[in-house]
């Protein structure tokens, strides 16, 4: 009886040897523990035995069933190990081949550029403020102390249409503001221009401008350098060098213009194309607000002074971006759309 | 404005140039550039011919043999202008000329020529520069310099000039004075320009009437008599090369050697073309003509101001003379104009002439009428010193409102709490000093030469650009406004971000446009489209400010398309334009655009509209269109937002693609931003997820083809929303089909159902009623039936 014992459990440790699958091994759980099975015929047997010996022998089947379970349960895990490599295996693909297309869109290179300088004014807490593109000659010209022998009012120089005109500076957004009277002020103001420029490489009749105004009690020129080194920080790195040129314009006193140190050579070397060797940048226009601005705005100069400054933002962006010809900005090809 | 460095020198005591041209820049006068003439000539020297023979092989070249004094070289030449004894240039073996051409030794016909004997041309020159050289000649000095010298010394070929780009500010600054001037404020050591005055002393020998005293401030006239016309000497040609003027004979080039000096331009002319003896400054007669100097006739108005005698007009006052009374070789007696005109004045005549002539862009700046006499008197030195005719002495000086310097209080604690400074109010007396406005207690007296000061602001400028704008300190100002971006911002910002999210590119295209757009976009002759707000003054074509997006959209998909860009979206958000009875009102815009190889459709672009638009909170509805000339009549839809049109969406017309060369299907949509604006939210709050779940059912019927998915849409909705049915969360269309399982004239549309209820679970029961009720309403309304 002992050997028969052992003989099931031997037979099963060789039979599960040969099993890899698991199905098989479900066939081999029936042929011992079925109805049929080897392990159920001698739980039969048991049945035949003196009474006296049933227990001892129930407890052998039992540690039989046991010691096979455990041994079913090893097979039952190595096949589904072996199965899942072989799954993986399977599975394996190229991934090489390409990713699945999708279209990516792009915002044009002129309102990235224009974000970017938006989102620093935002940070320094400038407001947005936005103004009409159709104008007339007061807020264009005479609201900025430009009178009308002034040369920028040559008919010549301004798109007309009737009694309005297209705005030719951003300008205009400051008087606007101004005469709300809303003290303190600090805006930008972004928008589109337009001066009757034949179209070239560095020309356009239709460009764009950001304008910034900050009025309010004790507003000094140190203020206006403050503001606008946070800026080109800001834009150009922690390490541009700027400088500010005495220049003139109607609505600022003293007025200057703002060199950025070159980005592309940083020491002005004779054949760098972005700063002609120069070492600088021409980047904006700025000055303190002139008191007859502020005057005919209604804003009084003995107690409120103030700075403005403007800048072209084409030419920004074809410094940034290294772009020798301002007309693909208007021409709209996908292939150069697509670059930004 | 360009001044020869050498010039300057004479006058300030300068080594260095860049620091120089740094210096003046950073005090507010800018160099442009600087400019170094003849830099690369080399190893040119003076040599004389010794002997000249023709070449034994070749009848148009001959070999001279020259001297630099201490050795003889063979030279070959083709110039016939030569003699034995000329002292001549040589430009030895190893020399550069003009244009960086270097001479070797080199073989003609069996000759060697040892070097190269130079035309002025070669030198980088002309004979208007050096009048004494023959045009396609070697040059020859006229006196000999000695032998083996330099000859760039001799002819003074090398110089550099700087170029200064000055405000239109300061007319005073753009002469040689003016300059000076400005480099004696930033500390450099000058001397003083010459401007000898000499005793005054009336003359009859010339009368003088301004008869408009508001556009000539000033008239003096002196007279120069035996006047000999030559050339004038090469120190003077030399500079008015460089500093751009072209030299012409020696009256001529005085007039404009001491307008680049002084500032003022003056005018000579001959005073036998004068009748009578009188000059009379007044307006031109509507219509009058006049022979200008520059070759054509000029045709005046009223409004341009001529120097005329009692019978004719002799000028176009501060622009341009006349041919008639020009200095010519026979012009014995010469009136030496020196005049102050009314800026705007000489300005609207140089325009409307089309004319700019150096005096113009001077005058009409408006210069300073104390400066007329010195820089007559000037021009007399140089006559006298020059020996071109004998001075008459005195002169004539009509200058009926004598113009003054005027007086600006200021106080230095104003100007240092604007510039952010801590100036000492001493050294802004001595800033000011050092611009020649006297101080006295707080008070700058200003030079007539110095309009465009006028208040405390501008000595504010002039103070602190003189300390140098780089010692202001950098701070930041306290002011704090809330930078908020207001609500059209910030739709704009979604817009563009989503777009772009979706696969378009932004595009920009110019404001305005040509009127052709309207015929390219099949646009009937009265549609309201071609109602524009069109631009007087156009560039080229482009006469009228948009009213339509589509144009520039359809323009930009055609370029893309000519160049064989296959896949293409496009969207744009401009302004478009409106006439109105008052300002022309302004709209911001949407608009997409696309064609595809890979194919889209109608419902691709609803899709992107669909997408941008929930992005902005709101939702849309659509119905069928054909009102638009340029869309296809049965693929285009309005957009609807709470019964109003706010856009339109569809295919391009075939024929309106034909027009724009694009040979594949055009989809786009236009929205009007403006009307979105107040609808638009963009505050959110957070809605509790729901607590229990969904049920979905999909149904599919037959329906009459024309009944449309909004008309099926909104009639389960009318269903739904009844207070019994309210359990419906969604509903969508996901199969349209047509063809052989369907009979001729229906469809089947396939709707997926969703339903939930808030507070329980739903019951399938209540589901299939609710489904049931809604197919009797649909065979009710539509004749709809079930599809197994
Ligand atoms: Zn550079």
């Amino acid at each position: 009886m002992q050997n028969r014992l052992e003989e099931i459990y031997a037979q099963a440790q060789s039979d599960l040897k040969q099993i890899t699958s698991l199905k098989a091994l479900e066939q081999f759980k029936i042929g011992v523990f079925g109805k049929k099975g080897q392990v159920t015929a001698l739980m039969k047997e048991l049945g035949k035995l003196p009474k006296e010996e049933r227990p001892a022998f129930g407890q052998k089947v039992h540690e039989l069933q046991t010691k096979l379970e455990e041994l079913m349960e090893q097979s039952r895990a190595t096949i589904k190990k072996e199965e899942l490599t072989a799954a993986l295996e399977r599975e394996t693909i190229d991934i090489t081949r390409p990713g699945q297309g999708f279209s990516l869109g792009r915002k044009h290179p002129l309102t990235t550029v224009m974000d970017e300088i938006k989102a620093i004014f935002f940070g320094m807490g400038y407001k947005v403020v936005e103004g009409p593109d159709i104008e007339n000659a007061y807020y264009n010209f005479e609201a900025l102390n430009i009178n009308a022998n002034h040369p920028a009012r040559d008919e010549s120089d301004t798109f007309h249409l009737g009694d309005y005109l297209l705005r030719t500076q951003t300008s205009p957004v400051q008087v606007r503001v101004l005469e709300k009277g809303n003290l303190p002020i600090k805006i930008i103001a972004p928008g589109r221009v337009y001066r009757p420029d034949e179209v070239d490489a560095t020309h356009s009749p239709v460009f764009h401008q950001i304008e910034g105004l900050v009025v309010g009690e004790g507003v000094t020129m140190a203020h206006l350098k403050g503001n606008l080194l946070t800026f080109a920080r800001e834009l150009f790195g922690a390490n541009v060098k700027i400088r500010f040129r005495p220049h003139h314009f109607p609505f600022t006193e003293p007025s200057a213009e703002m060199d950025i140190s070159c980005f592309s050579c940083e020491t002005g070397k004779s054949g760098c194309k972005v700063c002609r060797g120069e070492g600088y940048i021409e980047l904006l226009g700025c000055g303190m607000v002139h008191p007859r601005v502020l005057e005919m705005s209604g804003v009084d100069p003995n107690i409120y002074t103030g700075f403005a400054f403007g800048m072209g933002l084409e030419r920004l962006a074809m410094q940034r971006y290294t772009i020798g010809d301002l007309r693909l900005f208007y021409e709209n090809d996908i292939r150069f759309l697509s670059q930004f | 404005m360009n001044i020869p460095l050498s010039w300057l020198q004479e006058f300030v005591k300068l080594e260095d140039v860049q620091e120089f041209a740094d210096k003046m820049t950073m005090s507010g006068t800018k160099v442009e550039a600087i400019h170094s003439k003849g830099k690369e000539l080399s190893g040119i020297v003076v040599t004389q011919v010794t002997s000249l023979v023709p070449h034994p092989e070749a009848d148009k070249l001959a070999i001279a043999t020259v001297t630099d004094g201490s050795k003889s070289y063979q030279m070959v030449t083709g110039a016939k202008n030569l003699k034995e004894g000329d002292f001549v240039p040589a430009a030895m073996p190893g020399s550069v000329l003009a244009g960086g051409m270097s001479v070797q030794s080199k073989e003609f016909r069996g000759q060697i020529s040892e070097g190269m004997l130079c035309s002025i041309e070669e030198l980088g020159y002309t004979p208007t520069d050096y009048p004494e050289a023959v045009e396609d000649g070697i040059y020859v000095f006229p006196s000999p310099p000695p032998l083996g010298s330099d000859a760039c010394k001799a002819l003074e070929l090398k110089d550099d000039v700087i170029e200064f780009e000055l405000t239109t500010n300061r007319p005073d600054c753009f002469c040689l004075k003016g300059i000076v001037r400005e480099a004696a404020a930033i500390g450099y050591q000058t001397k003083e320009i010459p401007a000898n005055v000499s005793s005054k002393k009336d003359t009859n020998a010339v009368k003088v009437t301004i008869e408009n005293p508001n556009a000539c401030f000033r008239y003096v006239a002196r007279i120069v008599e035996n006047v000999k016309i030559a050339p004038s000497p090469q120190w003077m040609r030399r500079r008015l090369t460089l500093s751009g003027v072209r030299p012409r004979n020696n009256i001529v080039d005085i007039t404009n050697y001491v307008m680049l000096e002084q500032g003022q331009p003056l005018h000579a002319f001959d005073m036998d073309c004068v009748a009578q003896n009188h000059v009379v400054v007044r307006n031109a007669k509507d219509g009058e003509q006049l022979a200008g100097l520059d070759g054509s006739t000029h045709t005046l108005s009223g409004k341009d101001l001529v120097i005329a005698d009692p019978t004719k007009a002799l000028a176009l006052a501060g622009v341009v003379g006349s041919r008639d009374s020009a200095i010519s070789n026979s012009t014995t007696r010469v009136i030496f104009e020196s005049a102050n005109f009314h800026g705007p004045t000489i300005r609207q005549t140089s325009k409307s002439i089309n004319l700019r002539t150096d005096a113009s862009g001077r005058n009409e700046k408006g210069l300073d009428p104390n400066l007329s006499l010195t820089v007559v008197n000037r021009c007399m030195e140089l006559i006298e010193q020059l020996k071109c005719g004998t001075v008459i002495e005195g002169w004539v000086d009509v200058y009926p409102n004598p113009v003054e310097g005027h007086t600006i209080k200021y106080s230095p604690d104003k100007i240092n709490s604007l510039l952010g400074t801590d100036i000492d109010p001493k050294e802004m007396e001595s800033i000011l000093n050092s611009l020649e406005i006297e101080t006295k207690d707080n008070t700058a007296y200003i030079p007539s030469f110095r309009k465009d000061i006028e208040g405390e602001a501008d000595i504010a400028e002039e103070i602190s650009r003189i300390f140098g704008y780089d010692k202001i300190p950098f701070a930041m100002d306290s002011i704090t406004v809330i930078g908020e971006k207001d609500p059209r911002q910030k739709v704009e910002e979604l817009i563009l971000s989503t777009g772009a999210f979706l696969g378009l590119h932004q595009i920009m295209t110019y404001s305005f446009e040509n009127p052709g757009v309207f015929d390219r976009l099949n646009l009937p002759a009265n549609h309201s489209l071609r109602n524009t707000v069109t631009i007087n003054n156009p560039l080229g074509e482009n006469s009228i400010m948009k009213t339509t997006s589509m144009g520039g959209m359809l323009s930009s998909l055609s370029l893309n398309y000519s160049r064989r860009n296959m896949n293409v979206a496009l969207f744009e958000l401009t302004k478009i334009f409106t006439k109105t009875q008052d300002k022309p009102s302004e709209h911001l815009t949407l608009t997409i655009g696309m064609y595809s190889k890979s194919g889209v459709d109608f419902f691709y672009i609803k899709g992107i509209v669909d997408t941008i638009i929930k992005a902005l909170g709101i939702n849309v509805e659509y119905n069928q269109s054909d009102e638009y000339p340029y869309m296809h009549p049965g693929r285009t839809g309005n957009i609807l937002l709470k019964d109003s049109v706010i856009g339109h969406i569809g295919q391009i017309h075939p024929l309106v693609c034909e027009n724009y060369e694009i040979e594949q299907e055009v989809y786009a949509a236009t929205i009007n931003i403006e009307e979105l604006l107040p609808h638009i939210q963009l505050n959110k709050t957070y809605t509790p997820l729901p607590k229990y779940p969904t049920v979905t059912r999909d149904i599919a019927f037959k329906i009459k083809q024309d009944v449309s998915a909004a008309q099926i849409e909104e009639a389960i909705k009318a269903e739904t929303n009844s207070e019994n049915m309210k359990i419906m969360e969604s509903i969508t269309l996901f199969d349209v089909y047509q063809g052989k399982q369907i009979e001729e004239g229906y469809k089947s549309m396939a709707y997926s159902i969703t339903f939930r209820h808030p507070n329980r679970t739903l019951e399938d029961i209540e589901v299939n009623k609710t489904i049931e009720n809604l197919l009797g309403v649909l065979k009710d309304k539509f004749n709809a039936e079930l599809r197994g």
